[in-house]
């Protein structure tokens, strides 16, 4: 068939029926190379386990009442921007988010588990195609590299939760690897393995430093031949890792001001919030966190706190219930180890990423693998959800005080004529950073690779 | 079919061509040409060729649409050949046919002749015309399907990608017609194609940026591809060809290779499809050509090839199913380079000689005594020549010193043990795919493969048609290490033929001759294994088919006689036998990559006639050779380790100094990760040497026989027969932090990339700081304490460098050891400094 106005070429007269003369299509390639970076870092906080958006970014005030939240909805600083109070602090920096209410697994079952589910938030790519994909943060160490010499590109906090073998380097070369920093960092006795000298004080390092350049006479042709020339490089960067004390000095939470630190949230959760904001702030590219509060006395029966309620989502303590499933061992949403000291180590790391000019220049962004059930099951818990759910994001020019997408009066569907998916996340964070998707990548075998390739940029927050 | 005749042997291909090529023979020729011929070569002697070709011999134009490509050749008296082309003349005899830009074009039917004239000679090539009043429809899988790879429409990260793109969806390089004619023409609501406007149909005006398209544009009216698709559309779009007669065949001429030598840097290429009807077409500006080496060389739309510096390169034509290369060597006179006299020990250098003096690229000089023994050391063992062997050596005054140490070491247990560690990697012998036991077992027998040195066919052939109980018979683990059928087929294509076929499982290999049905049929050798446990047996029945055409496919390579018969048996014969293309090419260019740390061809497992072998009459040689000696694996190191060119120093010169491919001199690698820590725990003075391992070891039995009741005693002899110390002679990998840090291998694919060669941070913070350089620092101070400085300083370099210090090293050590209040520690420092120098961490 043909149109029957010749003037109108087709994308405009699509656009013209679809959404008025507002939204003209641009003739640029959406891709273009060389596209400006908006962000020189990226701030992932990883909350791991399917947190739940109707009881937090996306409240359904109108659900029936056997399955609404028993949170009341409130307002943020932001009019006709409402969450529901679990996240009363988040409320007040509104103004600087973008909340995404319909994220989407556009293949449902693929990231249906936990460990497909995060690998998916890792990689930005859904898991099991022909080859195995490398994590975001490990695409933009190979893209981009980093600034801080010192740092490793791509530093996970702590990242040796549950999930931790749902990284991964792909066919990317080593280097480009998760660097984890492991342990408990709030703990006084932390300390990041690798990077600090071991058994040996500053100064006699120096001092074998020293003997080993006046010994390294090198070899013939060392000076044409590749691995010669990385191999000094990399050593003159690791002696550099080892040695400056800026790389201390990111890792030292004990040099923060006691008031900072207590903003946070003295527990595991605040002080690895913390450590993020440390890690950016000293020039390292990407940094994710993944953390929940260890098994502690002050809370028994949780054993592995992390977001999957299946059981009690609503307990005031741990949710073990009689006849209950795989939702034993984590603690209630609304108490303290769960959304508590996550809404104030979130809402202090806005805080005080805005007040340090951090937001200029570094993306922020809020994700989990999944939602959860609209409706509460028999064991009065929520299960995997994987049609709609909730992101948010911060900095590198994301417009705050936005709400992007819908989902229906029960928080099951996406209802908005937008819906973005994971490799959207993906190509989000990418083009952030100016990294041209149209440019391949390529296994050792030499089959090209487009990291990307299936997403579009979410449009609202670019 | 996939044809590996034509891999085989390329000159017989080449002698196809050259026996259609109209030959102009000046002795033949009119005697008039002859003294004109003669005139002028007497005026311009180098420039003017004794004979000239022009291909095809005969122009057939059998449709409104048929054009011919030709190509003039002129052949020096020199040797060398040049493409005048562009330097020729085309005058046609009647109007049925007119030349345009060196090709043929139909006017009307009838016959003709086109007088090619370059300089003074004159040859005439006949032309028929016909067919010019018929209808000739766009064909949509032999010309559309063609035009959309060309553009790049199908290709992987456009809309051939499993996805599609924008919602339209191809199939990558056009590999299935039915997804495509589905696709283009009903698929997007009809609009990619208009019948009764088609300049208006969206898979024009995408391609050209009439409309907005994120690929961006890929088309101009003026081209070739946007007349075939405007055409194909206003004829109907029809896909109904499928009974039309298959490319069968692709000829591209020249092939399989050319010389261009500066300053006629240029070559036009024809390409010539053959039909299964017997017809052909010339298919030149249809194809899709690449280049493997941009720096090198450059293709025009007209398929006008262009050198542009010196080096070689391939380039690939493909059309629909099939692709061709032809590799180009491009040669220039480099100012102040004369080739000098060499001495050269065997073919070996004969070979790599011939291809430097081409390309004029000088070789460096031999390396020094310490230099060669340490890299003989450690390509063939793994481990550092002890001190009191670099000692001696050193001082050892026979001429034939170097070949003798070459045969000692082949004959040791520490070259059968680190060789076959380095096949038990691609053979996935790893403890957690083969439990119980059995990845030792299956270690074992490719250790004692070497040890033996069982000729490598019937090594080959034991694994390849292993079957029973894998706990008793090691060879029949590789079917349980590999467990899924289609992964049995890539790893056997890309173990022993050295071919990467993974890529046609799913749809055709982009850049090679491998289709989907190579893939289903190397499967079909393999489908009657069945495990069962730990058992492997042959059954009688199975079948694998075409994914897409359901076609039952035979096995790859040689059927079985008996329908029934264990199919694996006739391919290891076929396989195996004298002449097959891959086998012994493959083997002895892993021979060569881990001598080099870079194969002839290069990635080791990526053989494909577009990426071709730096030095084709090496590799064939070595095969050759490989073959005659009755696969004596042994035999091929000695061959190459034995050459100049394996001798060679590291220093290059001003002439070699860009060449990493041509094995002009050694190349300085990293050593690998097993080869590191063993380096490091001797140096440390941690581990004994294996010569003092061999009389530790007769002890330690003697001491567990006469204790059979002690278990220290056991476990310590167990120990030692094992080399569990040893990273490079233990039976299965430690998979340490340190060793995974340098890249060794997980052994979870048939894949040599899986090792990684590449220095990272990671490892230098394990040099510098890591646990492993502590520990065995904290024994070196004890290990050294009992020796002077002077004595100590000699011992230290011996072990890490095979040879003397200097005397400035001496002082520079002794003053270090002066300063320092604490002598252990100094000691210590002395040896993390040692581990931590480029002489030390590289093979050299």
């Amino acid at each position: 068939m043909r149109f029957p106005l010749p003037s109108v070429n087709r994308r405009n007269f699509l656009s013209l029926s679809a959404a008025g003369l507002l939204s003209l299509p641009k003739w640029q390639p959406a891709f273009a190379a060389g596209k400006k970076a908006s962000a020189k870092s990226i701030l992932v906080i990883f909350e791991q386990g399917g947190v739940s958006h109707m009881d937090t970014f996306d409240p359904k005030p109108e659900a029936p009442a056997e399955h609404r939240t028993p949170f009341e909805t409130i307002n943020t600083v932001v009019p006709g921007m409402r969450f529901t109070e679990l996240l009363t602090r988040t409320a007040k920096h509104a103004n600087k988010l973008s909340v995404v209410r319909c994220m989407t697994q556009p293949k449902p079952g693929i990231g249906n588990s936990h460990p497909k589910g995060s690998q998916y938030i890792f990689s930005g790519e859904s898991p099991g195609g022909p080859e195995e994909m490398p994590d975001i943060g490990s695409v933009v160490s190979k893209r981009i590299g980093s600034e801080a010499r010192n740092l490793p590109p791509y530093i996970m906090v702590p990242g040796t939760s549950e999930q931790e073998y749902n990284t991964h380097v792909g066919f990317l070369p080593p280097q480009h690897r998760v660097f984890k920093t492991g342990g408990k960092p709030h703990d006084p006795a932390w300390s990041v393995p690798n990077l600090a000298l071991a058994g040996i004080a500053p100064e006699r390092f120096k001092d074998r430093a020293d003997l080993l350049s006046n010994l390294d006479i090198g070899i013939p042709g060392a000076d044409k031949a590749k691995d010669a020339k990385t191999l000094a490089s990399m050593r003159d960067q690791a002696e550099d890792m080892l040695t400056n004390p800026a790389t201390r000095k990111a890792f030292d939470l004990k040099a923060e001001p006691q008031k900072i630190r207590e903003s946070y949230g003295l527990g595991h959760r605040g002080q690895c919030y913390l450590l993020g904001r440390k890690l950016i702030e000293s020039g390292v590219r990407f940094v994710t966190i993944d953390c929940r509060e260890p098994p502690a006395k002050e809370y028994p029966g949780g054993g592995n706190m992390n977001w999957d309620h299946h059981d009690h989502i609503y307990s005031t303590s741990d949710t073990k219930i009689k006849g209950g499933g795989a939702g034993a061992g984590r603690w209630g949403i609304q108490t303290w180890p769960m959304m508590g000291s996550t809404d104030l180590a979130f809402s202090a790391l806005l805080e005080d990423m805005g007040q340090r000019g951090l937001l200029e220049e570094t993306l922020l962004c809020f994700v989990t693998e999944f939602g959860r059930t609209p409706r509460i099951n028999d064991r009065k818990g929520r299960d995997h959800w994987t049609h709609a759910f909730s992101f948010a994001f911060a900095g590198a020019g994301v417009p705050g005080g936005q709400v992007v997408g819908e989902t229906d009066r029960e928080g099951g569907y996406i209802v908005s004529s937008k819906a973005y998916t994971i490799e959207d996340y993906a190509v989000t964070l990418y083009e952030k950073l100016g990294i041209d998707t149209t440019k391949p990548l390529h296994t050792p075998a030499g089959r090209p690779i487009y990291p990307g390739k299936d997403g579009h940029a979410i449009s609202e927050i670019m | 079919m996939w044809n590996w005749s034509q891999r085989v042997d390329p000159l017989a291909e080449r002698a196809d061509h050259i026996k259609a090529i109209a030959a102009f023979d000046p002795n033949e020729a009119h005697s008039m040409f002859c003294t004109i011929l003669l005139a002028a070569t007497l005026a311009a002697p180098t420039d003017v060729p004794n004979r000239v070709e022009v291909y095809p011999p005969k122009v057939t134009l059998a449709s409104k649409r048929a054009a011919v490509q030709l190509v003039v050749t002129g052949h020096f008296a020199n040797g060398e050949t040049r493409d005048l082309t562009r330097d020729a003349t085309f005058t046609p005899s009647a109007e049925s046919v007119e030349v345009r830009g060196g090709v043929a074009f139909p006017k009307k039917d009838g016959k003709a002749e086109i007088a090619v004239k370059v300089g003074e000679q004159t040859l005439k090539i006949p032309v028929e015309v016909s067919g010019q009043t018929n209808p000739d429809p766009i064909r949509f899988r032999t010309e559309t399907l063609a035009v959309l790879t060309r553009h790049g429409c199908n290709a992987g990260s456009c809309h051939g990608s499993p996805e599609g793109k924008g919602g339209f969806r191809l199939s990558l390089f056009g590999y299935d017609p039915l997804i495509d004619a589905e696709s283009l023409v009903r698929g997007g609501l009809n609009r990619r194609v208009d019948a009764f406007s088609p300049a208006d149909s969206l898979a024009l005006k995408k391609p050209l940026m009439r409309v907005p398209h994120i690929g961006g544009k890929k088309l101009n009216k003026t081209d070739l591809g946007y007349r075939v698709l405007l055409d194909w559309i206003a004829e109907g779009a029809k896909t109904n060809d499928e009974k039309q007669a298959a490319c069968v065949k692709l000829v591209v001429y020249p092939g399989p290779s050319r010389i261009l030598r500066s300053p006629h840097m240029s070559q036009q290429l024809s390409v010539i499809a053959n039909f299964a009807d017997g017809t052909t077409r010339d298919v030149t500006t249809l194809a899709t050509i690449e280049v493997s080496h941009k720096e090198i060389l450059s293709v025009s739309d007209s398929v006008l090839v262009t050198g542009l510096k010196r080096g070689q390169g391939a380039v690939s034509v493909r059309y629909l199913n099939h692709l061709e290369s032809v590799h180009f060597t491009v040669t220039e006179d480099v100012p102040g380079f004369v080739w000098p006299s060499l001495p050269e020990t065997n073919f070996v250098d004969q070979h790599v000689h011939a291809k430097l003096k081409q390309l004029q690229v000088m070789p460096s000089g031999s390396c020094d005594d310490a230099t060669f023994l340490r890299r003989v050391y450690l390509d063939l063992t793994g481990l550092l020549p002890p001190g009191e062997k670099a000692k001696a050596f050193l001082a050892e005054t026979a001429k034939d010193k170097r070949s003798k140490v070459i045969d000692e070491l082949l004959e040791s247990e520490e070259f059968a043990r680190y060789w076959a560690l380095r096949t038990a990697d691609l053979l996935r012998v790893n403890a957690k795919t083969l439990p119980e036991g059995r990845a030792e077992l299956f270690a074992e027998f490719l250790i004692d493969g070497y040890r033996k040195n069982t000729p490598f066919d019937k090594v080959a052939t034991e694994i390849l048609t292993a079957s029973g109980d894998a706990t008793k018979v090691p060879a029949a683990n590789y079917f349980l290490a590999t467990p899924v059928l289609e992964d049995l087929a890539e790893t056997t294509a890309q173990l022993f033929m050295g071919s990467r076929v993974n890529c046609a499982k799913c749809h055709n290999h982009p850049f090679e001759n491998w289709t989907q049905e190579d893939y289903y049929s190397i499967a079909a050798v393999f489908v009657r294994v069945k495990k069962a446990g730990k058992v492997v047996t042959v059954t009688p029945t199975g079948e694998t088919k075409h994914p897409t055409s359901g076609k039952t496919l035979s096995p790859f390579g040689a059927g079985a006689t008996d329908a029934k018969a264990d199919r694996r048996i006739a391919f290891a014969a076929w396989l195996t036998k004298p002449g097959n293309p891959f086998f012994a090419r493959v083997e002895v260019n892993r021979t060569w990559a881990r001598l080099f740390g870079r194969g002839i061809v290069h990635p080791v497992d990526d053989f494909r006639s577009s990426n071709p072998p730096a030095i084709p009459d090496l590799l064939d040689s070595l095969a050759v050779e490989f073959e005659k000696s009755g696969f004596d694996r042994k035999q091929v190191v000695r061959l190459i380790c034995n050459s100049q060119t394996y001798q060679r120093s590291t220093a290059t010169n001003k002439f070699n100094e860009e060449d990493e491919a041509l094995f002009s001199h050694y190349p300085i690698r990293r050593l690998t990760a097993e080869q590191m820590q063993d380096a490091i725990g001797y140096t440390a003075g941690s581990l004994v040497p294996p010569s003092e391992l061999t009389i530790a070891l007769a002890k330690a039995e003697k001491d567990a026989t006469a204790a059979p009741n002690d278990k220290g005693k056991q476990a310590a002899f167990k120990k030692l027969r094992a080399r569990t110390e040893y990273a490079t002679q233990r039976l299965t990998p430690e998979q340490s932090p340190f060793l995974m840090a340098f890249g060794q291998p997980k052994r979870e694919s048939p894949c040599a990339c899986e090792r990684i060669d590449e220095p990272t941070v990671d490892q230098a913070l394990q040099l510098l700081n890591g646990p492993l350089v502590n520990g065995r620092l904290t024994g070196a101070a004890g290990e050294y304490a009992k020796f002077a400085d002077a004595e100590l300083i000699e011992r230290l370099w011996l072990a890490a460098f095979s040879r003397m210090p200097t005397e400035a090293e001496r002082k520079k050590v002794a003053e270090h050891l002066k300063r320092s209040e604490n002598r252990p520690d100094a000691m210590r420092d002395l040896v993390w400094a040692i581990i931590n120098t480029r002489e030390f961490l590289l093979q050299h």
